[in-house]
């Protein structure tokens, strides 16, 4: 009985592990082709398409066809073109949005793991009240209380982030900080914070890489879903969640190109950087 | 025993610092908002004496320190304060609304739960095959679609078109009474009180609701629970129930997935983060009357009161639960107090 179990477990570890590793690659490409096309497409298309705010009346609320691949909304202006336009749009902001809580949480943690005491508590308990409050609720808050806005989004959503790179750098930090190169510094008579930027940071923001791909995923979600409430990006300016919300009422009544292709490319977006992020987890497990 | 009640006393003491935190962190932000109450509530054509005869009556004229000690004095009394809004208390709109919200918020986690826990299980019982795959790929999808968008073609296609559910109008349909309040949440009082045609009617509005957040927040449970169950299957002790020989379906269930499920508990508390967030999508979109519609419009209307007793509703609610979740956590895993003891 023994003889036959072993083989079989250890059978099952090999296939999973060349499993992992084949899906890591595999989805890693898949996730960056669908964020190539988009980006793609959201340079290009609008070099040759018409402005994406510009109405026709007479052409609105038409349905998906050759000459409107995606219909038109009540204004008539083309579902498609708005749609692919508010690709840059949406990128950039859940991009900033990702990489400024990537930097300053990596920065805040770094600094609160590597110097310890007071300074450590203080950060510490402040991460904690703010991870009290679900993210998308802390950018709500953080946004419709600086004022309805494509920057205050921004704001509000990188704030929302910024703990969970704090946590993680931190952690990385604190056993940085007794490694024999930071000790070494010390000796050296190396100034503090200097070391914390020079050697702590640099060699506790792997984890955060990861989690910055995630974040820009969730970020995506949070800035649609920021302006599907009008309290982020604002209208006329075309943006996935905005024209979504503006497509509500037509969707009720019929016309439901004018939300689904939006919220489609929502949806692409996400799992583009979600592959990303997973496959680069699993390859670091 | 005695570690117990250490380790309950040290978690309180965190908790009511957390809770201490976010009312002084609340009431200081919540004065960054540019909004002016009273200019909004005086309206368009409103004198500078009547806008300043409602600040007054606000409260808002006085010094910040004061403001500060009326709102801390207000707290420990359970008093949030008057909505500049409806003119009515914050405390007992909050709470009126509380049952709509948890309500749908259970219906949500138990599909969550129902849908998620054994996909977890799957994935990781078949892990690295394509079943693992599939089941992650999907759980991808689900954490990358907006709730807000799912809801909005759910109510499209298949309540307007295929008419398999009713309109998103509000927890019933007009011009039926709801049952009297037990507990608040409808479907649980019409049943308590035996009227289970209303029961139905109301269980019926809340399904949709509640399947659309119930299935994007069933991601993070399936990514808890695959991972808590690949940690289990590679353990010592499931090694060891292999090799005395023990059938590869009573290793899974009996000591892989039972001992897998311990994470869980503590995972509901991450769940609890995407339900509140998805409830102010989800409840503005179906007029579901809960906290998440009230808060939002709150924050529209600049009705500090109302917004800073939302955020300090769901700040303590947060802190309650983790709490609670940490005491089943501990009581079910006894290493945990080992480790606080120590």
């Amino acid at each position: 009985m023994t003889t036959n179990t072993a083989p079989i477990t250890r059978g099952v570890l090999r296939r999973s592990r060349a499993g992992a590793r084949l899906r890591g690659r595999g989805w890693l490409t898949a996730g960056l082709i669908l964020i190539g096309l988009l980006v793609v497409a959201g340079l290009v298309v609008p070099l040759f398409a018409e402005s994406p705010t510009i109405a026709h009346p007479a052409d609105a609320l038409l349905g998906p066809s050759g000459s409107h691949l995606f219909g038109t909304d009540r204004y008539g202006r083309d579902v498609f073109i708005r749609s692919v336009a508010a690709i840059r749009i949406d990128l950039l902001l859940a991009i900033v949005a990702a990489a400024s809580s990537f930097v300053l949480g990596s920065v805040v943690g770094a600094i609160s793991g590597f110097l310890g005491g007071y300074v450590d508590e203080v950060l510490m308990r402040i991460t904690d009240i703010m991870m009290a409050f679900p993210s998308f609720v802390l950018a709500l808050i953080v946004t419709a209380s600086l004022g309805n806005s494509t920057t205050h989004a921004l704001i509000g959503v990188a704030v929302a982030y910024t703990p969970y790179f704090v946590r993680l750098t931190r952690a990385r930090a604190l056993s940085v900080r007794s490694l024999d190169y930071v000790a070494a510094s010390r000796v050296a008579k190396t100034g503090r914070l200097r070391i914390a930027f020079t050697h702590v940071l640099p060699n506790s923001i792997q984890p955060s890489l990861v989690q910055a791909t995630l974040v820009s995923a969730w970020a995506i979600l949070d800035i649609a879903g920021l302006s599907f409430l009008g309290v982020g990006v604002q209208p006329p300016t075309p943006e996935w969640g905005a024209m979504i919300a503006d497509g509500y009422g037509d969707v009720l009544s019929g016309q439901w190109w004018t939300a689904f292709f939006p919220g489609l490319l929502i949806m692409i977006a996400a799992t583009g950087f979600h592959l990303i992020g997973d496959a680069v987890d699993g390859g670091m497990e | 025993m005695i570690a117990m009640g250490r380790y309950v006393a040290e978690r309180l003491f965190t908790a009511l610092l957390s809770i201490a935190g976010i009312a002084i962190v609340v009431f200081f932000v919540s004065r960054v908002l540019p909004g002016d109450a009273a200019v909004v509530r005086a309206g368009q054509y409103a004198t500078p004496e009547q806008i300043a005869q409602l600040r007054a009556q606000f409260g808002v004229d006085q010094p910040v320190l004061v403001q500060f000690g009326h709102y801390l004095n207000g707290l420990v009394h359970f008093d949030l304060g008057v909505s500049t809004r409806t003119g009515r208390p914050v405390t007992a709109e909050l709470s009126g609304r509380l049952p709509a919200t948890l309500e749908l918020s259970i219906a949500a986690l138990l599909v969550a739960l129902i849908v998620g826990v054994p996909l977890g299980a799957l994935a990781a019982a078949k892990r690295g095959t394509a079943w693992d795959g599939l089941v992650r790929l999907g759980t991808i999808i689900a954490s990358s679609a907006a709730v807000f968008w799912v809801g909005l073609m759910a109510i499209y296609f298949l309540s307007n078109l295929l008419h398999w559910f009713p309109s998103p109008v509000d927890r019933l349909p007009r011009g039926i009474d709801p049952p009297g309040s037990i507990t608040g949440m409808f479907t649980v009082d019409a049943v308590l009180e035996g009227k289970f045609p209303l029961a139905v009617t109301a269980f019926q509005q809340l399904m949709l609701p509640a399947l659309t957040l119930g299935l994007i927040t069933a991601a993070p449970v399936v990514k808890i629970v695959r991972s808590a169950m690949s940690t289990a299957l590679r353990s010592d002790y499931v090694r060891t129930a292999h090799a005395f020989g023990l059938p590869r379906r009573t290793v899974l269930v009996q000591d892989a997935f039972r001992n897998s499920l311990i994470p869980v508990v503590t995972s509901i508390g991450i769940v609890a983060g995407y339900l509140i967030g998805g409830n102010i999508i989800i409840e503005q979109l179906f007029s579901w009357p809960g906290l998440g519609q009230y808060a939002y419009q709150a924050l529209q209307e600049h009705d500090l009161n109302a917004v800073q007793g939302f955020v300090i509703f769901v700040g303590v609610g947060y802190v309650a639960l983790n709490f609670v979740l940490d005491l089943i956590y501990a009581s079910i895993d006894p290493r945990v107090e080992l480790r606080t003891a120590s």
